[in-house]
């Protein structure tokens, strides 16, 4: 029976978008879920630590986080930690795996490289590691071959950075074969990438990312602990992340008034929430709710605040019809609501937007403070 | 609002003032430098200005210090009550009093705002626009049209001032500032952005420079790593055959040294054993000798020497003492002598008597001679006995001498003897050789110890011996460590050369590790790029973000702008056309119908004139003084119809009718008289014309001094 630990895509030093500076600490709750994975894996005194792909999240990140990543694989002292080149950071002829010094290089450190051998062997714990390393763009599909399990004793694992899936931005990493068809060549555990969790079968697994790193992946944030034997692999999902990544759609017909808006924000406000609203729903004129000035006014409590206003505004609904109305609103509703009908598509949301706003200041909402 | 008394001190020319007004129209004449202008603004600054803050802006008036110490007192009646308004600026006092119910408000806002109800207006500048005309400042209406156009807005809105049109305008106006910033002031926020985003991008390009120079630079890593590791292994195999081989060389160098210097001492140390052993069995030698000291020898020799000598001296003495004898005998005088005195003595008496006889010459002479033969004899034999003595004396000399030799002699000999004897020896030589003997055997065992002192050096024989041991055991390890580098074994000249390969490998060893330092230092410089660049692209990320927003934002207000700008003037229009109905009304009477249209400019309220029958517009710029001043009056108590029609401010007029010709003078009397029927009207002026058909005339009498306390001469 072996143990392991299996994580994937700690996409160390990655760039995000759109979270502007949370993306630092986004970084460094990276860094610590790596921290946090070695950390269980001495704990539990696990056989092997394993990187099914992109454990950078590119080949252009720094020394000092080489170093970091090399202090936490000396922690665990005698434990290997095998690295399968990811996608990201596939080991091309700039790779950060071969440019670098290796004389710091902890002796528990292995790297997968396919084309030096097939496959990495620890005796002590009899398991055997196979993969087939992305090596960058002009990888050739068939060199992502199915990798054969060998006849040597104990545990035999695959680990799979991008299966079935098509080009990507880093090359082809793509492998010839599905998960399916890996598992069933009959190897006890299939380590899988992405930033996902995902059971594929009985025996292939995607771990996930050890600390979520976008609104959409919702399964994600631990490193699974993996307890392999001839039946099948137990597995165990051990969280390691702290930022929360939240989506939330909020209908404009739920919120009249800024304050509900911000009671609803504040129900969700931690300083490891990155939050982004999606307000939705019909715009009406009065309908006024300056989402820039609540995401400026809430953004220290969360980690990152995004609201996006994505509603829409049913003019036919609004018109008041006539000339006009007597008093100075009804006519500049009057006139926007023309301005708009003959907007150009490109400015209509503009002109959507000043009726909306011109509208609150006439009502006398802060609208500009 | 009516006013009906103004009291004033310190105030321009008037010390101590009071002035009643009536309802309707009220004339105040005065001639020149009566003081109008000064109740004129006495008024103005009884109804607006703050105490506190008046002598500061009564000193940019250019009055005088008394004079910026004013007390004005207003009574007034307004919503059908009784007011008392104080302003004490020696005491920043500004007291508002109801007479009926005795309420009080004594705080600048709270008056103001009271007043401000009172009047129907709440800004000065648009009560001066309106109400408050003075001689040349009819045009001001044109300066208040914002003013206008807000008071017409609330009027017809009921809107609060913040929300006014106007004030929104402003308010957009500032954050369209904010946004895209001022030409002549601080740069907006979208500017701040684009130069933070335009930093940056510079940042980022030159990362990313950077970063094609880190690639080049982790290449240039590996490849002076590849090469240092084998310099290094290079270095160190070098430097391992060298260390062996200098060790081989050493250890032989070394084990022929110990076998040179084991020979040396073990040869040392027999020499020293052979010593000791020459030593012991000399000594034992010596000890059967007796102990002849060379003094003794010496002693023994010189008293030897000395009996020879001694037995010399006696032989001679004893020769002398012969030879003495000998001499004395051989100076024994001889008879001859006497034979030859008595001879002589004869021949001198015979002579002698001869010569008696003969007494010949010769006999005298022979007789002569012959006593000096005599004489001569006697001498001779006189001296021979002197001599004889001599010889005796000396023979006697001689003997006794030959006898203290033969007793010295005898001691000596005896003395020798004894010494002789203590030594056990027969003779000088016998002692001699024995001496000898013993200083020979004497001289080698000191020789012997000499040597052998040198050979043991500051050691015993004993530590010798054991260190001969120890170094045949050194020599043994010497040996074995010898054997165990024999396989490297060279040459001087060939370790000589090693160690040259050996310092050019050093040499590049160091090269290369300099350089690897270069590279790392440059590397750690351009590493923190890549540590900067995910931030920095977020960043840019966001800031094209705040941007976008920035840009919607002023693109945004801009249109609100607009659409307000325009709402309002469409609000506003029918507002406007009844200003411009009530103004033409008012322009026709006070032109005689001369002119007969007033159109005004909807956003600028400009206004232009026509005349009857014309339709063509003429703008004040095309038209008279004159016209241009019934246009402002007209204008002015068109407004004060419209936006005061509830409140009915009093009508200040200080006069405006200064560029009116005779008739035009008529008419606006008229027209103003007609005003005083609904309006409190105070016409402030120099022509006593029309007195008469004032409701109430005030002749201002300021024939006394300044600081005089002054009432006005009044006629109703």
């Amino acid at each position: 029976m072996a143990k392991i630990i299996h994580a994937s895509d700690f996409c160390l030093g990655r760039q995000f978008s759109g979270i502007g500076k949370a993306g630092d600490f986004v970084r460094r709750a990276l860094k610590e879920s790596l921290e946090s994975a070695v950390t269980l894996a001495l704990d539990r005194s696990v056989d092997l630590f394993l990187v099914s792909g992109n454990l950078f999240a590119s080949n252009m990140v720094s020394r000092h986080l080489v170093d970091f990543v090399f202090q936490q694989v000396e922690r665990l002292g005698k434990i290997p930690f095998v690295v399968l080149p990811g996608v990201c950071d596939c080991l091309e002829e700039n790779s950060i795996y071969r440019l670098l010094s290796t004389e710091n290089r902890p002796e528990n450190f292995y790297l997968l490289n396919s084309r030096q051998a097939p496959y990495l062997r620890f005796p002590e714990s009899e398991i055997t590691v196979y993969g087939a390393t992305s090596f960058g763009e002009g990888t050739v599909a068939t060199e992502q071959t199915l990798p054969a399990k060998g006849d040597l004793p104990g545990v035999h694992i695959a680990i799979v950075n991008n299966p079935e899936l098509p080009d990507d931005a880093c090359g082809s990493s793509s492998f010839g074969a599905t998960i399916d068809a890996i598992a069933k060549t009959g190897f006890d555990y299939v380590a899988v990438g992405g930033l996902d969790y995902r059971q594929w079968n009985d025996y292939s697994y995607s771990s996930g990312s050890p600390e979520t790193q976008d609104f959409e992946s919702s399964k994600s944030g631990q490193v699974l602990l993996v307890e392999i034997s001839r039946n099948r692999p137990v597995i165990e999902k051990c969280r390691t992340g702290q930022m929360v990544w939240k989506q939330l759609e909020l209908d404009n017909a739920r919120f009249r008034y800024s304050i509900e808006l911000e009671e609803e924000l504040l129900r969700h406000a931690s300083s490891e929430t990155l939050l982004r609203i999606r307000f939705d729903g019909e715009l009406t004129p009065d309908g006024y709710v300056d989402l820039t000035a609540l995401e400026n006014e809430f953004r220290d409590r969360f980690c990152c605040l995004r609201i996006e206003e994505t509603r829409r505004l049913e003019t036919s609904r609004v018109r008041v019809g006539g000339t006009g109305g007597d008093t100075l609103l009804t006519d500049y509703i009057y006139l926007l609501e023309d301005a708009i009908e003959k907007a150009t598509p490109e400015l209509k949301p503009r002109y959507l937007q000043a009726l909306v706003t011109g509208n609150a200041m006439l009502s006398g909402k802060d609208v500009i403070s | 609002m009516k006013l009906q008394k103004l009291h004033i001190k310190r105030y321009g020319r008037f010390a101590d003032f009071a002035i009643d007004f009536g309802e309707g129209f009220n004339q105040i004449i005065g001639d020149n430098d009566s003081g109008k202008s000064t109740l004129v603004r006495a008024i103005y600054t009884v109804l607006f200005d703050n105490p506190a803050t008046a002598h500061w802006e009564v000193h940019h008036a250019n009055l005088s210090t008394m004079e910026a110490l004013y007390l004005l007192h207003l009574e007034y009646q307004a919503n059908g009550k009784s007011y008392r308004l104080t302003k004490d600026v020696a005491t920043e006092m500004t007291m508002l009093e109801e007479v009926e119910t005795g309420g009080k408000w004594n705080t600048p806002a709270d008056v103001q705002e009271q007043i401000g109800k009172a009047l129907g207006f709440t800004e000065k500048e648009l009560y001066v626009a309106s109400s408050l005309v003075r001689q040349d400042d009819l045009a001001g209406v044109e300066l208040a049209t914002e003013l206008i156009r807000d008071k017409l807005e609330k009027m017809l809105s009921n809107s609060k001032d913040d929300l006014l049109v106007s004030r929104l305008l402003q308010r957009i106006s500032n954050r369209l500032a904010q946004i895209q910033g001022k030409d002549d002031g601080p740069a907006g926020e979208i500017h701040t952005v684009e130069k933070d985003i335009g930093e940056w991008t510079n940042d980022l390009n030159s990362t990313k420079s950077k970063i094609v120079e880190l690639l080049e630079a982790r290449r240039g890593q590996e490849t002076i790593g590849a090469e240092l590791q084998a310099v290094q292994m290079a270095f160190e195999g070098k430097h391992d055959l060298f260390r062996k081989s200098k060790l081989a060389l050493e250890a032989e160098q070394n084990l022929n040294q110990e076998r040179d210097t084991y020979l040396e001492w073990g040869r040392r140390t027999k020499e020293a054993q052979e010593s000791k052993n020459q030593i012991t069995t000399k000594k034992e030698a010596l000890k059967t000798l007796a102990k002849i000291e060379r003094s003794d020898l010496r002693s023994a020799e010189t008293l030897a020497t000395q009996n020879q000598l001694l037995q010399s001296r006696l032989e001679d003495a004893a020769a002398r003492a012969e030879k003495e004898a000998e001499s004395a005998r051989s100076q024994q005088p001889k008879g001859w002598h006497r034979i030859v005195v008595g001879f002589a003595l004869l021949s001198t008496v015979v002579c002698a008597f001869l010569w008696n006889k003969l007494h010949d010459v010769i006999y005298v002479g022979g007789a002569g001679a012959g006593v000096v033969v005599a004489l001569v004899t006697v001498v001779m034999w006189m001296s021979a006995l002197a001599a004889h003595k001599r010889a005796l004396s000396r023979q006697k000399e001689a003997e006794a001498r030959r006898e203290e030799e033969k007793d010295k002699v005898y001691k000596g000999t005896e003395a020798v003897e004894a010494l002789l004897r203590r030594f056990n020896v027969k003779t000088v030589e016998e002692m001699g050789e024995k001496y000898e003997e013993y200083r020979d055997l004497d001289r080698d065992i000191k020789t012997l110890v000499a040597r052998y002192e040198t050979l043991l050096g500051n050691n015993n024989l004993k530590d010798m011996e054991v260190e001969l041991d120890e170094m045949t055991a050194r020599i043994s390890q010497q040996q074995e460590t010898f054997n165990r580098y024999r396989s490297y074994a060279t040459t001087p000249e060939k370790l000589e050369q090693l160690q040259r390969e050996l310092a050019e490998l050093d040499k590049r060893l160091h090269q290369l590790q300099d350089e690897s330092v270069n590279l790392e230092n440059k590397l750690k410089f351009l590493e923190a790029g890549s540590d900067i660049m995910a931030p920095l692209q977020e960043r840019i990320e966001e800031g094209d973000r705040q941007l976008r927003l920035l840009r919607a934002e002023a693109e945004t207000l801009s249109i609100v702008a607009r659409y307000l700008e325009e709402a309002r003037r469409r609000v506003l229009k029918s507002s406007i056309e009844i200003l411009e109905d009530e103004a033409s009304q008012i322009l026709r009477r006070l032109t005689n119908n001369q002119w007969r249209r007033v159109k005004l400019h909807r956003h600028s309220l400009a206004a232009e004139i026509t005349a009857d029958g014309d339709n063509w517009m003429k703008s004040t710029s095309s038209l008279s003084r004159g016209t241009v001043d019934a246009l402002h009056l007209a204008l002015r108590l068109a407004l004060v119809k419209i936006i005061s029609a509830e409140t009915r401010p009093p009508i200040i007029l200080e006069d405006p009718l200064l560029h009116f010709d005779r008739q035009r003078r008529d008419c606006a009397m008229t027209v103003l008289r007609q005003f005083g029927e609904d309006y409190q009207v105070l016409f402030f002026s120099t022509d006593r014309q029309y007195s008469d058909e004032a409701d109430r005339t005030i002749d201002l009498n300021l024939t006394a001094s300044t600081t005089a306390s002054l009432s006005p001469v009044v006629s109703n």
